[in-house]
């Protein structure tokens, strides 16, 4: 049986009170406060899992690990106030400082135990350090490793470990809530899109400045430089290129650092054409890596001589010959390694056209563009390059079914703040690195030495020396080809002072910030 | 004022009425099914490794390793085949469980209500929006058809009509937020956020909705009903408001329903260019991950918006003009 018939103009009333009331909630519960700062960048707040998204509550100052990087590359204490070693580097003891976690529980000992058991296994570059037992000693904590292991402090700073409080945890050991130590907490999620902080009054450091910090992830560049522009945001990172006289006209300030990442060309070194060291170099010498810098990337200073950028200053070498455009050698190096020119202007030897297709792809907007340069910069050594753009995975996919050619991608070097964590995994290791950027099909047994030699060394000399050795192999034997550097652009609103960029992305620094009224 | 002039049918007829939306429900339910259906086929379908897509998903391209597609791999059932996945998906939508997303790994129900809600606020926004540059303009065309407001609206319509949304969101972006700096270009921290989005969506609906509301006027005012209010006496606007007003409003809600389907296909573009986190947006991103939970479930909810959108109308419809439920009851 039907209620009492429906009145046309309450059912209208009714829609538009219910459309409003839809409308009008986000201005309800979404004010920003004053104290507020407003923070827009490109990377969202995925899962709570630390293994996949913990770099970006590190970064945001939630979460912190035994030790960390300053700006400048150098460890300081984190949670642990000090740290030694045992002469034989097997057991690295932490005095924990006095901290106390987001929901008011104690850090000590036990807790960084069993916070640490249960991140350690997911921890990507953690779990290949070999620690083999973690324990609480009073009031220090423990690191038992089955080797020794050199740059461990680097390596303590792999944010997917961070010491997270008890309650964090589900009954399966499964981060459910992030409760760290940091100089924020967690206001508010909206994940993946937005993360409300405000400040950790009990914090064990310099309290920070700001109240509350908001989040937005936009994921893409030109929807950024827009917010810049429209000064809708305090910070706004990753800023296309192409967008900053704009922001910097409506007031904004830019930064711009150049960060450990490098845009690459991989090539497959079981393919012929690429098999030899004197093939490579020529092709990286047909690059005219300045040109691509100043034309496409907007900043000349990014031409990359060699594989890791100044900023990694114990990992960029002054005495390696930079890598430059010499069409002249390039051609005189082919001539002689015997690939002559056929009618068309293309090379071949052997049958084997010096010829090849490189996948890229577009979520990188400069990637595609930087092919195409490359296009007209190969033929004029006789390479015919072909352009697939597609998507970033697509590398991988060729990679490991053996169909790759080439494939123009880009690398951040420091997912720890030593590259020896990513070389390690491109060039001195058997699995393919599925972030599409590792080598392909080149092996060599001189840098695998070199790798193991400095993961297992203490010493800061002997370290250096390898650490040459490592940068001068891959210079030389250029597996893959380094392109040009990356800078970080960031746009920061007048009222905002106290900013810091850090080039390594470990860290935002937002607690040394302050906002005017 | 009598009970039959304040009733959206009349008494009786409320059994017809349970049985149209009975078979429209079960039309909906099957056509949802379908569509995700179709999804999943798609999705399947897409070259590339669904493993690996969801590991970049999750935590970015940089930090994929084998470890993590391996594990998401076994974790998730992509190893077993298509068909047993499809199985595995109907077994749970008959318990009444949509799965899970595999890149949050939250249930699909709570991403879809939480980008839902954001999607209905700004699509009722969006709409009424549209209604109220519409109906006074398309009223006004309509007492004077071929005058000079007709002809400019008729133009300016034929001009956004024509117009891709997402030209028409950077159009309104590059004069507000970036010339005037009156209104935010993207996102949706505040109620101000929203009016250049639901403004985007407003125009695109407006340009189609003031022809018809036009047309509809125009028609109305040509008939013999409204002739003979004229010979009774009543003026030209009085006549209009009491007899044509129910008779145009049936052409312009049949109208309204149709434009969902514009609704969805803006909400792609608009949620996109805005950065808001609607549905389009999870659909996008869903889809680019290889998420296809998220998809099958996006897919039924829309398949179901759509059938309730048209239920509505219909029953607006019958309530406007109760001697179509003949038809239905015949």
């Amino acid at each position: 049986m039907m209620s009492a018939p429906l009145d046309r103009r309450a059912l209208l009333s009714g829609a538009l009170a219910g459309a409003a009331a839809l409308a009008a909630r986000p201005i309800a519960v979404r004010a920003a406060g004053p104290a507020e700062l407003r923070v827009a960048q490109p990377w969202e707040f995925k899962t709570l899992d630390l293994g996949e998204a913990g770099f970006t509550y590190a970064r945001a100052g939630i979460t912190e690990t035994l030790v960390a990087s300053l700006p400048d590359g150098r460890i300081a204490p984190g949670l642990a106030q000090s740290w030694s070693i045992s002469d034989d580097g097997l057991h690295w003891r932490f005095r924990l400082r006095d901290a106390v976690f987001h929901d008011g529980t104690r850090l000590d000992a036990a807790t960084a135990k069993a916070s640490l058991d249960r991140l350690l296994p997911q921890s990507l570059y953690l779990k290949r350090v070999g620690i083999a037992a973690v324990e609480a000693d009073g009031l220090d904590l423990v690191l038992k490793l089955d080797r020794p292991f050199g740059p461990l402090l680097s390596y303590l700073v792999d944010n997917s470990a961070a010491v997270l409080a008890p309650g964090a945890f589900d009954g399966e050991g499964r981060v459910r809530a992030l409760i760290g130590t940091g100089p924020f907490k967690v206001g508010a999620a909206e994940l993946p899109r937005s993360l409300a902080l405000v400040r950790h009054e009990a914090y064990w450091g310099e309290k920070a400045r700001v109240a509350a910090i908001r989040y937005d992830a936009v994921g893409n560049g030109d929807t950024r430089t827009n917010i810049a522009i429209a000064k809708d945001a305090d910070i706004v990172f990753n800023l296309a290129a192409q967008g900053v006289g704009r922001a910097a006209s409506a007031g904004m300030t830019i930064e711009r650092v150049i960060i450990p990442r490098t845009h690459i060309l991989m090539l497959n070194c079981a393919k012929p054409q690429f098999a030899e060291a004197a093939a490579r170099r020529a092709l990286s010498m047909a690059l005219d890596r300045e040109g691509i810098a100043a034309g496409i990337m907007r900043n000349k200073a990014l031409a990359a001589t060699q594989y890791l950028p100044p900023t990694l200053a114990d990992w960029h070498f002054a005495d390696l010959a930079p890598l430059r455009q010499d069409v002249v050698a390039a051609n005189a190096l082919l001539d002689a390694a015997g690939w002559p020119r056929g009618a068309d202007g293309i090379r071949a030897k052997g049958g084997v056209r010096f010829a090849g297709t490189v996948r890229t792809f577009a979520n990188r907007p400069e990637l595609p563009v930087i092919a195409t340069a490359m296009q007209a910069q190969l033929r004029a050594i006789g390479f015919d390059l072909a352009i697939s753009v597609g998507e970033a995975q697509a590398i991988y996919e060729a990679q490991k079914d053996g169909s790759l050619e080439l494939g123009l991608s880009s690398r951040n070097t420091v997912f720890v703040p030593d590259p020896i964590g990513t070389i390690a995994l491109d060039y001195a290791s058997d699995v393919i690195a599925p972030g599409s950027t590792g080598t392909t099909n080149w092996r060599h047994d001189g840098l695998r030495q070199e790798v193991a030699r400095y993961l297992a060394e203490a010493d800061e000399k002997r370290r250096a020396t390898a650490r040459r050795a490592i940068a001068g192999i891959i210079h030389q034997e250029l597996p893959i080809i380094p392109v040009t550097w990356y800078d970080q652009i960031v746009a920061v609103h007048p009222r905002v002072s106290g900013f810091v960029t850090d080039p390594l992305e470990q860290r935002y620094f937002f607690d040394r910030v302050t906002i005017a009224s | 004022m009598s009970a039959s002039r304040t009733s959206l049918w009349p008494g009786g007829a409320a059994g017809t009425v349970l049985r149209i939306v009975a078979s429209r429900l079960v039309q909906a339910v099957l056509t949802a099914l379908v569509l995700a259906s179709l999804c999943f086929a798609f999705v399947q379908a897409l070259p590339g490794d669904a493993a690996l897509r969801i590991a970049a998903a999750r935590s970015g391209d940089d930090r994929v390793t084998a470890e993590s597609v391996a594990r998401i791999r076994a974790q998730e059932g992509l190893d077993r085949s298509v068909l047993a996945q499809y199985a595995s998906w109907i077994g749970q939508l008959a318990r009444g469980d949509l799965g899970h997303s595999l890149v949050s790994r939250q249930p699909v129900w709570q991403e879809l209500a939480d980008h839902g809600r954001y999607t209905l606020g700004l699509g009722a926004l969006g709409w009424l929006l549209s209604y109220a540059i519409a109906l006074p303009l398309g009223i006004a065309c309509g007492f004077r058809p071929g005058g000079w407001l007709d002809r400019g609206t008729n133009a300016l319509a034929v001009a956004l009509a024509s117009m891709p949304s997402f030209l028409v969101g950077i159009g309104l972006i590059s004069l507000f937020a970036l010339t005037l700096r009156w209104l935010p270009p993207a996102g949706f921290r505040t109620g101000a956020h929203m009016v250049l989005p639901a403004l985007t969506l407003a125009l695109g609906l407006a340009a189609f909705s003031v022809r018809i509301i036009r047309n509809a006027v125009v028609e109305v005012r040509g008939a013999f009903y409204m002739t003979f209010a004229r010979i009774r006496g009543r003026s030209a606007g009085s006549a209009f408001l009491h007899h044509g007003v129910r008779n145009a409003a049936i052409p312009v809600a049949t109208f309204a329903a149709l434009q969902f389907a514009y609704v969805v296909d803006g909400f792609v573009v608009v949620e996109t260019l805005f950065n808001y986190p609607g549905l389009g947006d999870l659909l996008v991103k869903s889809l680019l991950a290889r998420d296809v939970p998220m998809i099958m479930g996006a897919g039924m909810v829309v398949g179901l918006m759509y059938a309730a959108v048209n239920l509505l109308a219909d029953l607006a419809c019958i309530g406007l003009d109760p001697r179509r439920l003949a038809g239905h009851s015949a």
